[in-house]
C-alpha cells in the first residue's frame, strides 16, 4: 500500500455540544475587522529586500523617488489579500474593452476542427457537450474562443496571474492563455464527462538561450475557489518562424545566431535522415495463415506466377475469400477471364479484380495453407522471425549509437554558437550598447487537452520576490488613488501583477528589468508611471508619493490602451 | 425526496452527520439570498448564516482531519474567508452552503499541502459494506482491506466524490453543487470510479 491517505476507520463521533463550544461569532467578527494590516501613522514607501533579490538589488535600478511630505493618514489600512478578497475574481478594469471572442458553430453530434486566424486550432470530439441535467446535446453549438497573449490582454481581461502553491505566492509567467465556452440557444453548456478538446495554441515566448528548452505547465482557472489549478505539462514545440524586432539593438546579432542555429538544425536533420536510410530495415516475415473452415476457397491458376511477399512460406497456397470481401456472383468465377488486376491491401489480404468483357468483379482474397504445408510454413516463419529480431536489434543499436554521436555534436555546435553570441554581447556592452534584452522571441505551439470549458493558461510559476514597495499614488493634478487596483508589469516577464493602491498594498519590482505601473481612474482614464519615470524615483526611505501621469485621453479601444502602455517611449 | 425545485433530500439514514441535513427549497435559497445581501452590507449580519452552517462545516472538516482542535481552527478560517469574499458572492441559484463547503474543501486541502501530511479519510466499516453492495462485491474482511487499498490509489477529487456519496451519504445534487459540476456529471463520475475500483478488486 502506498499510503497516499490516512484512513481513519470507525472514527470518534462528535456531539453537537462538542462543536458548539468552538463557536464564537463575536470573535470571528473581531478577527474579520482586524484582518487587514495594522494601522500605521503616515504613509510612506518602504523598501524591503526579499530573499535572493538582495544581491541583485545592489546592482539593480537606481530609483529617484520624489520626496514629499505626506499628511497623517486616517483612512483604512488593508492588505493586498484583503482588498482582492472583496473584488470579483476576474475583474476587467475597463468593462467595455475586452480581448474579443471568436465565434464558431459546431455540430455537437460530429464535432470538428477549427482553425483560428493566428494559426491556433481546436479539435472538438463528437458528442462532447451536455446540458446542466447531464444530457448529451444534439444540434448546433456556439463555441466562443479567445486568446490572451501579452500584458495588455491580461490587464484588459482582469484575470489574476498570481498562484498559491503550498502557501508560497508565485506569479504566473504566461506563454499564452485561452478562454473557451459553449452555448446552445444562448444557454451555457458543459463538456461531457470524459470528453476533452485538443488545443494547439500558437504564441510567442522569449527564449534566453537557444540551447535551453523552456518549461511551462498548464493551469485551469477555478473561479469559484479563486485559484489556478495545475493540470499538466505544456507540450511545447518550436515553429520555424523567429520573431525578431528590427528596432532591437541586438537585431543583427540575434539574426546571425538564429541563422547559425537553423543551419545546425538543418544539417542535423539531413544527417538524421541519412543515418535512418543508411541502415535498412530488415523485412518483416509475413505469418502464414491457416485455412479457415468457414470461408470459401477458390482455385486461381491465374495467380501462379504472381509474386507475393513471403511466397517462400506458401508452398501449396490456397486462396480463400476474405471475411471482408463484398458480395459477388459465384457463377461469374466459372468463366475464363480476359484479364485481372491484383493489388495487396495489407499483410494478409489482396484485392483481385477479374475482368471479362465489360464486366468487372472485385474480390478480397487471402493466401492460406492447410495440413503439413501450414506446419512447414510456420516452422520456416518462426526461423525467419528469430533472424528478423536479431537484425532489428543490431540495427537499433547501430542507429542509436550514430544518433547519439550526432546529437552530441549538434549540442556542441549550438553551445559554441551561443558562446560566440554571448562574447559579442560582452563586447557590445563594453561599447555602451544596451544588451539587457538578449532573449530571442520564438513562435511556439502549446499543445494540451482542455478537459472542461473555462480559462486555460500555459504558464510557469515564478516566485513573487524582488524589491517590495508600499507606495502611495497621486497624479500630476494632485488626485489621490488609494482605493484602486494598480497594475505592474516587467518588460522581461509576460504577466501582469495586480496590487492594492491604498495603504497596506505592496508591489514587487523586477530589479533586473524595466517596470511600468499604472491604474485606471474612476472616469476610465489611465494614470501611468513609465519605466523611465520609475527609474527617476529616488531609492531612499522616507515619506514619499509616486506621481503618476494621468493621460487625458478617453479610452475607446484596445489600441488606445496599447498606445499608452507601450514600453518603447512614446511621450504622452 | 427530490422534486423539480432545488431540493436536498432530508436524510433519515444520516447516522453520523449529527444534525439532519436541511432541505433547501428554492424559496429558502431566495430567503437566504436576502440574508447574504444584508451581510454584504454589514458583516455583523453574517451571524445567522454562521450559526446555521457552523455545525455542518465543522463536521465536514472533522471528517477530513479527525482532529477537533485543528477542525476548529480551519472552520474559523473558512468563515473568515467567507466573510472576506462575501462582497464578491453572486446569486446563482445554488445553496449558500455549497459555497461554504467549497471553501472548507480548499482550506483543508491547503492545510495538508502546507504541512506535507497525508489527508485523513474517515469511514465506518458499514460504509465499506454499502460500497461493496453497490459494486456487487463480497464483503469479507480481506475484500474490505483490498477496497481501502484501492481507495488509496484514487485522485483526491475522485476520493472526495466517494467520501461525500458513501461516507457522508450526501445526495448527488448537493455533491454536484459542492464540486461545481452538474448532478449528471457527479453521478457519471461516481459510477465510473466504482467501475474502476471494481476492476481493481476483480482484475
Amino acid at each position: 500500500m502506498r499510503n497516499k491517505y490516512q484512513f481513519n476507520l470507525n472514527p470518534r463521533k462528535l456531539s453537537s455540544k462538542d462543536i458548539e463550544k468552538h463557536k464564537d461569532f463575536d470573535a470571528l467578527l473581531e478577527k474579520y475587522r482586524q484582518s487587514p494590516a495594522p494601522r500605521r501613522s503616515g504613509r510612506r514607501i518602504r523598501l524591503l529586500y526579499i530573499g535572493s533579490a538582495v544581491a541583485a538589488a545592489v546592482v539593480g535600478l537606481i530609483f529617484y523617488f520624489s520626496i514629499m511630505q505626506v499628511p497623517v493618514d486616517t483612512g483604512p489600512v488593508m492588505s493586498n489579500e484583503a482588498y482582492f478578497a472583496q473584488q470579483d475574481f476576474a475583474n476587467p478594469p475597463l468593462k467595455n474593452i475586452q480581448p474579443s471572442f471568436a465565434s464558431y458553430t459546431v455540430d455537437a453530434e460530429k464535432g470538428g476542427t477549427y482553425e483560428f486566424a493566428g494559426g491556433s486550432r481546436l479539435v472538438i470530439p463528437s458528442r462532447a457537450f451536455m446540458n446542466d441535467r447531464g444530457q448529451l446535446i444534439e444540434g448546433n453549438v456556439d463555441i466562443q474562443y479567445r486568446e490572451m497573449h501579452d500584458y495588455i490582454d491580461f490587464f484588459l481581461s482582469g484575470i489574476p496571474m498570481t498562484y498559491d502553491s503550498a502557501g508560497q505566492q508565485y506569479y504566473l509567467e504566461s506563454a499564452g492563455m485561452i478562454e473557451l465556452f459553449a452555448l446552445q440557444d444562448g444557454k451555457r453548456i458543459n463538456l461531457a464527462p470524459g470528453k476533452r478538446i485538443e488545443v494547439e495554441l500558437i504564441s510567442e515566448i522569449t527564449v534566453p538561450n537557444v540551447n535551453v528548452s523552456p518549461r511551462y505547465n498548464i493551469y485551469k482557472l477555478d473561479t469559484l475557489s479563486r485559484e489556478w489549478i495545475y493540470q499538466d505539462v505544456d507540450h511545447i514545440q518550436f515553429l520555424d518562424q523567429q520573431v525578431l524586432d528590427e528596432l532591437d539593438p541586438l537585431y543583427w546579432q540575434k539574426r546571425a545566431l538564429l541563422k547559425q542555429w537553423k543551419a545546425i538544425e538543418s544539417r542535423a536533420e539531413a544527417e538524421r535522415a541519412r543515418i535512418l536510410s543508411s541502415i535498412p530495415k530488415p523485412e518483416l516475415p509475413i505469418k502464414p495463415q491457416p485455412l479457415r473452415s468457414n470461408q470459401a476457397s477458390i482455385g486461381l491458376t491465374l495467380l501462379e506466377d504472381v509474386d507475393i511477399p513471403g511466397r517462400e512460406f506458401y508452398q501449396g497456397t490456397i486462396w480463400q475469400i476474405s471475411p471482408n470481401c463484398p458480395d459477388f456472383d459465384p457463377s461469374f468465377l466459372s468463366q475464363e477471364m480476359d484479364s485481372f488486376e491484383f493489388e495487396p491491401l495489407n499483410n494478409l489480404e489482396y484485392e483481385l479484380t477479374l475482368i471479362k468483357g465489360e464486366r468487372r468483379q472485385r474480390l478480397i482474397i487471402m493466401p492460406v495453407l492447410s495440413g503439413s504445408d501450414y506446419q512447414q510454413a510456420v516452422e520456416a516463419y518462426e526461423e525467419a522471425y528469430a533472424d528478423y529480431e536479431i537484425r532489428m536489434a543490431e540495427r537499433k543499436a547501430k542507429m542509436n549509437s550514430q544518433l547519439a554521436e550526432l546529437e552530441a555534436s549538434v549540442a556542441e555546435e549550438k553551445a559554441r554558437a551561443q558562446r560566440a553570441f554571448e562574447a559579442q554581447l560582452d563586447s557590445l556592452e563594453q561599447e555602451g550598447v544596451p544588451v539587457a534584452q538578449s532573449g530571442i522571441r520564438r513562435r511556439i505551439v502549446n499543445r494540451f487537452y482542455a478537459t472542461s470549458l473555462g480559462i486555460w493558461n500555459c504558464d510557469r510559476p515564478v516566485p513573487l520576490d524582488g524589491q517590495s514597495l508600499q507606495p502611495e499614488f497621486e497624479d500630476q493634478h494632485g488626485n489621490e488613488y488609494d482605493k484602486h487596483t494598480a497594475f505592474l508589469v516587467s518588460r522581461d516577464r509576460n504577466t501582469v501583477l495586480q496590487f492594492y493602491s491604498g495603504d497596506g498594498g505592496a508591489i514587487h519590482l523586477d530589479e533586473d528589468s524595466e517596470n511600468m505601473i499604472w491604474l485606471v481612474s474612476s472616469d476610465n482614464k489611465i494614470a501611468v508611471l513609465r519605466p523611465d519615470q520609475l527609474e527617476r524615483i529616488e531609492k531612499e526611505n522616507g515619506e514619499v508619493k509616486i506621481v503618476l501621469h494621468l493621460v487625458d485621453k478617453e479610452i475607446r479601444s484596445e489600441a488606445d490602451v496599447r498606445e499608452i502602455l507601450q514600453f518603447e517611449g512614446t511621450e504622452i | 425526496m427530490f422534486s423539480n425545485s432545488l431540493t436536498y433530500s432530508t436524510q433519515n439514514n444520516d447516522h453520523r452527520m449529527g444534525s439532519t441535513r436541511k432541505t433547501v427549497s428554492e424559496e429558502a435559497i431566495l430567503e437566504e439570498w436576502q440574508e447574504i445581501q444584508a451581510a454584504q452590507q454589514d458583516p455583523a449580519m453574517f451571524r445567522p448564516l454562521y450559526h446555521r452552517y457552523y455545525d455542518p462545516i465543522f463536521r465536514f472538516i472533522f471528517q477530513r482531519t479527525a482532529d477537533e482542535v485543528l477542525s476548529a481552527d480551519l472552520c474559523s478560517q473558512v468563515f473568515l474567508k467567507a466573510m472576506q469574499r462575501l462582497s464578491g458572492y453572486e446569486f446563482k441559484g445554488v445553496p449558500f452552503s455549497a459555497w461554504l463547503y467549497r471553501i472548507a474543501m480548499n482550506e483543508t486541502a491547503q492545510h495538508y499541502r502546507r504541512n506535507k501530511r497525508r489527508r485523513v479519510v474517515s469511514l465506518e466499516e458499514a460504509d465499506l459494506s454499502s460500497m461493496m453492495d453497490e459494486m456487487e462485491e463480497g464483503i469479507d474482511e480481506k475484500e474490505k482491506w483490498d477496497l481501502v487499498q484501492a481507495l488509496d490509489d484514487l485522485k483526491d477529487q475522485d476520493l472526495q466524490l466517494v467520501e461525500m456519496r458513501f461516507f457522508e451519504q450526501r445526495p448527488f445534487k448537493e455533491i454536484a453543487h459542492i464540486m461545481g459540476m452538474t448532478e449528471g456529471n457527479a453521478k457519471v463520475r461516481t459510477y465510473r470510479i466504482l467501475d474502476r475500483l471494481k476492476k481493481k478488486l476483480d482484475p
